[in-house]
């Protein structure tokens, strides 16, 4: 899986690198407009990441050179800037995601994943953790064969964990994912423990190991424990 | 007080003072001089008629001649009186007659007489009522002079200040138009103007960059700071990492994460005064209500909240952006003061909306809740923005704000007021 970070903060594109070489993606950085510019054309990618301000150009201009390259890589805009303009526009050159900084990298993650699943294998893929099945078209969950019945937000926390298998997720990255913006409203996110532990009790009555590992204050991490 | 209220006021007691004082001098200095006016008269009369005594032979013909001479009458003196000098004096007719009498002795026929000739005077006190008359009209013409004066200059002359004054009134930064302040021949109020219109342009560009400051700054925080939260996430992915290492990075990522709602909230309320949300529509905010509800369903639940609605369809005309913002933190707020197990209730009519929630007594004047960094608890993790961010997209918006709280009930109005036709 190819990987391209079109970022001029090395920090940040550093850590974005770091976190996804994890997952055996392979990443190739540009720092400015022109060697993004030049990437795109000598190469093929599977998902592109892309800000927007950028030294010698405006990443908005990458998107369109990868449309007009009809590229089928998947592209995410990375900006600081949330203005509803610049992500109307973004969409519309065929930005195929928006993601307003800053974000956990694991949100970044699970749209990554997301987006390559739908343009590499057309969305029939259905999602798979050891014995739990998620199947794509009716997001049935099955556990060892047998269905179990999830509520909304539980089968978004199952999706999440499965898109971020084996790393630590905090619980401000589920908060955001599951519930969106309004949580920076909340003082609290202890409601988030309900929902874990409603998720963790029905995937392990039906025999599964309980994968949802807690990680001291932190947050959650998905896994097998050893 | 107007200003030129308050001169007329000082002209006209000023004028009084100086009629009360003027009054008697005047009286004074008219009196004098018809009493001087009076006694050359009775000198020359009594010269005249000196002259004439020599004709005079007998006491008959001083008789005949004192019986058509009103003003002068003559009587005899016994013989030895020794000479006077004449004397001059007023006196009082019965009638209220006053009049000025010379007394002098004279040798008729060798024989002294006392020979006194009289003028009448104009009585005094038609003269201090014809004194105070005039003066009382003068007075009175003055104050109608005073006043019209007063009105044209009002009128004419005070005209540029007035309009600059009214220009200055409806003057708002926010609004960012330079108040356009006219010309005018007076040269006080064309420096006045002058010195207005520098310092309204100075304001103006102060104002302007330091929201644009504001703005930059917070975009240009939201870097670093996505530069710690993503250094954290790769950090805490390391399993070698102690208990303790771990609970260190917990409360830096949790910080950083305060940090950045903090800047998010600052931002947006910079960006409601920098004018950003300028663009409206026609939105049902039932609609927005039921929506936002709809977002909070699970933390109500886990507040095990009640929510009571009575919804009526409510056209408005604001910035949908703004119009969720402004639920959003209004819902926020309430399920946040809650009492567990309590009931947050939602009203919308076409008119208002109301959103109570019973809750703790406060322990702050209610003033102070929609100023930013309140904390009903300063130990919370809220940031103390969100009715700060609800009373600008209010006032942003032209929507009347207020709050009561009533037998352990917080109720917060939201009265549209113009924008909802």
């Amino acid at each position: 899986m190819k990987l391209l970070l079109v970022e001029d903060e090395k920090h940040l594109a550093d850590s974005i690198m770091s976190y996804f070489r994890g997952d055996g993606y392979l990443c190739e950085w540009a720092p400015d407009f022109v060697t993004g510019s030049q990437k795109i054309d000598l190469y093929e990618y599977d998902c592109a990441l892309i800000d927007l301000t950028l030294p010698g150009g405006n990443g908005l201009e990458l998107v369109r050179q990868f449309k007009q390259k009809d590229s089928t890589a998947g592209i995410i805009i990375i900006s600081a800037r949330n203005a509803l303009d610049d992500k109307i526009s973004g969409l519309d050159i065929g930005a195929d995601d928006y993601l307003t900084k800053p974000f956990h990298l694991s949100e970044l993650n699970a749209r990554i994943k997301s987006l390559i699943r739908r343009r590499t294998f057309q969305g029939k893929l259905d999602f798979v953790f050891r014995e739990i099945t998620v199947k794509r078209d009716s997001m049935d969950v099955l556990v060892n064969g047998n269905f179990i019945i999830l509520t909304k937000k539980e089968l978004d926390l199952l999706l999440y964990f499965i898109a971020n298998q084996n790393r630590v997720l905090t619980k401000e990255s589920i908060a955001e994912h599951l519930w969106g913006e309004q949580v920076d409203s909340l003082d609290s996110l202890d409601f988030i423990y309900t929902h874990i532990k409603n998720l963790r009790k029905k995937l392990v009555e039906k025999g599964c190991p309980d994968y949802i590992q807690s990680v001291y204050g932190m947050g959650y991490k998905f896994t097998e424990r050893s | 007080m107007k200003l030129l209220n308050r001169t007329a006021i000082a002209y006209f007691i000023v004028s009084l003072l100086l009629l009360i004082v003027v009054t008697p001098i005047f009286y004074l200095v008219l009196n004098a001089l018809f009493v001087e006016e009076a006694d050359e008269t009775l000198v020359s009369r009594k010269q005249f008629v000196v002259a004439r005594l020599p004709q005079i032979k007998s006491a008959k013909e001083i008789a005949d001649w004192t019986r058509f001479e009103d003003d002068i009458s003559v009587t005899s003196l016994p013989v030895g009186t020794l000479p006077q000098p004449d004397t001059l004096y007023e006196g009082i007719e019965p009638g209220d007659e006053h009049f000025r009498e010379l007394a002098t002795q004279v040798m008729i026929n060798g024989r002294p007489h006392l020979l006194m000739i009289r003028s009448s005077m104009l009585e005094k006190g038609d003269l201090i009522k014809t004194i105070v008359f005039f003066q009382i009209l003068l007075l009175g013409a003055l104050l109608l002079c005073l006043l019209l004066i007063n009105r044209w200059i009002a009128g004419k002359i005070w005209q540029p200040f007035y309009e600059t004054l009214a220009k200055l009134k409806d003057y708002s930064l926010k609004r960012r138009t330079q108040p356009k302040l006219g010309h005018t021949d007076i040269v006080e109020f064309r420096e006045l103007n002058g010195v207005l219109d520098r310092m309204t342009h100075k304001i103006q560009n102060d104002f302007t960059s330091l929201k644009q400051f504001t703005e930059n700054a917070s975009h240009e925080i939201q870097t670093p700071l996505a530069i710690i939260k993503n250094k954290l996430e790769v950090m805490i992915q390391d399993e070698e990492l102690s208990g303790e290492q771990m609970l260190n990075l917990q409360t830096i990522y949790e910080a950083t994460g305060r940090l950045s709602r903090l800047n998010q909230a600052l931002l947006l309320l910079t960006k409601i005064e920098n004018d950003q949300f300028s663009t409206t529509e026609r939105l049902n905010l039932k609609v927005v209500v039921e929506e936002t509800l709809t977002l909070f369903e699970d933390f109500l639940l886990a507040k095990n909240l009640r929510v009571h609605t009575d919804l009526t369809d409510c056209w408005v005309t604001l910035n949908p952006s703004l119009a969720r913002g402004l639920l959003t933190n209004l819902i926020s707020n309430g399920i946040k003061h809650c009492t567990e197990d309590g009931t947050l209730s939602l009203m919308l009519s076409e008119t208002n909306l109301i959103i109570s929630n019973p809750g703790a007594v406060p322990t702050q004047p209610p003033e102070t809740f929609f100023e930013r960094f309140n904390k009903a608890n300063p130990r919370s993790d809220s940031l103390g923005l969100g009715l700060a961010i609800v009373k600008e997209i209010c006032e942003y918006s032209n929507l009347a704000i207020f709050y009561e709280f009533d037998e352990g009930v917080h109720t917060i109005t939201v009265q549209f007021g113009e924008t909802t036709f």
